[in-house]
């Protein structure tokens, strides 16, 4: 299999979350509730921080909330808009920290390439 | 092409990669069960599933009679990530007879 790149991220399916920071989805929870909103933030273990939500229950009756801080470990699905190349997403997310990284260390060293696509995991 | 992609299988979930792009059934917990094409996987079992039927199972017994009755609500996704530790089995879909 594959070796994914440095980042644990890139190892598990966290990082197309990760990738999709910035956009509108609908992530439901163990608990049967649903948060609709912007994702603004996802780490490692996939805790997310979502804005301007929507939260429904099973019966639906909906509660606006600003500000969502979401344990990972709560997370049943994540619905990922269809519009969107998520595969694209990735790959910009993995070249923008590649960058950054490089940057950090004086402009020296360059992006690493594109994974070869592989199957599954690390 | 191929040079990083080891095609035999030696784990368990060697045998999920051979599903890739294939429609699955996948059993998860909660009584429900999920049927759909498998684009990614990784070792935790998220996955990401295309054109999902999402299948629950509930059960509800009749306060006089005490029979079970077995309901199941079904709802379509077209994009999906399903976080792994849901996850009871995955298979290649089931024939139903």
């Amino acid at each position: 299999m594959g070796k994914r790149g440095q980042r644990a991220s890139e190892r598990t399916l966290v990082c197309v979350i990760q990738a999709l920071v910035g956009l509108e989805l609908l992530v439901e929870l163990r608990n049967d509730l649903s948060v609709r909103g912007v994702l603004d933030d996802c780490d490692n273990a996939s805790n997310v921080i979502i804005k301007d939500a929507t939260v429904e229950d099973v019966e639906g009756v909906q509660r606006q909330l600003p500000l969502v801080f979401l344990r990972g470990s709560n997370i049943r699905f994540v619905h990922i808009p269809d519009n969107v190349d998520v595969m694209q997403l990735v790959e910009d997310r993995r070249l923008m920290l590649d960058k950054a990284a490089t940057a950090y260390m004086g402009g020296k060293g360059a992006p690493a390439p594109k994974p070869v696509p592989g199957a599954g995991t690390a | 092409m191929a040079t990083e992609e080891d095609s035999a299988v030696k784990e368990p979930l060697d045998l999920i990669r051979l599903s890739l792009d294939e429609r699955i059934y996948v059993k998860l917990r909660s009584d429900r069960e999920l049927r759909g094409k498998l684009h990614a996987y990784d070792q935790h079992l998220n996955m990401i599933l295309g054109e999902v039927e999402e299948v629950v199972t509930s059960v509800e017994i009749d306060d006089e009679t005490y029979e079970e009755i077995v309901r199941t609500s079904k709802r379509n996704v077209p994009y999906l990530f399903v976080r792994g530790d849901g996850v009871i089995l995955v298979s290649p879909p089931l024939r139903t007879s």
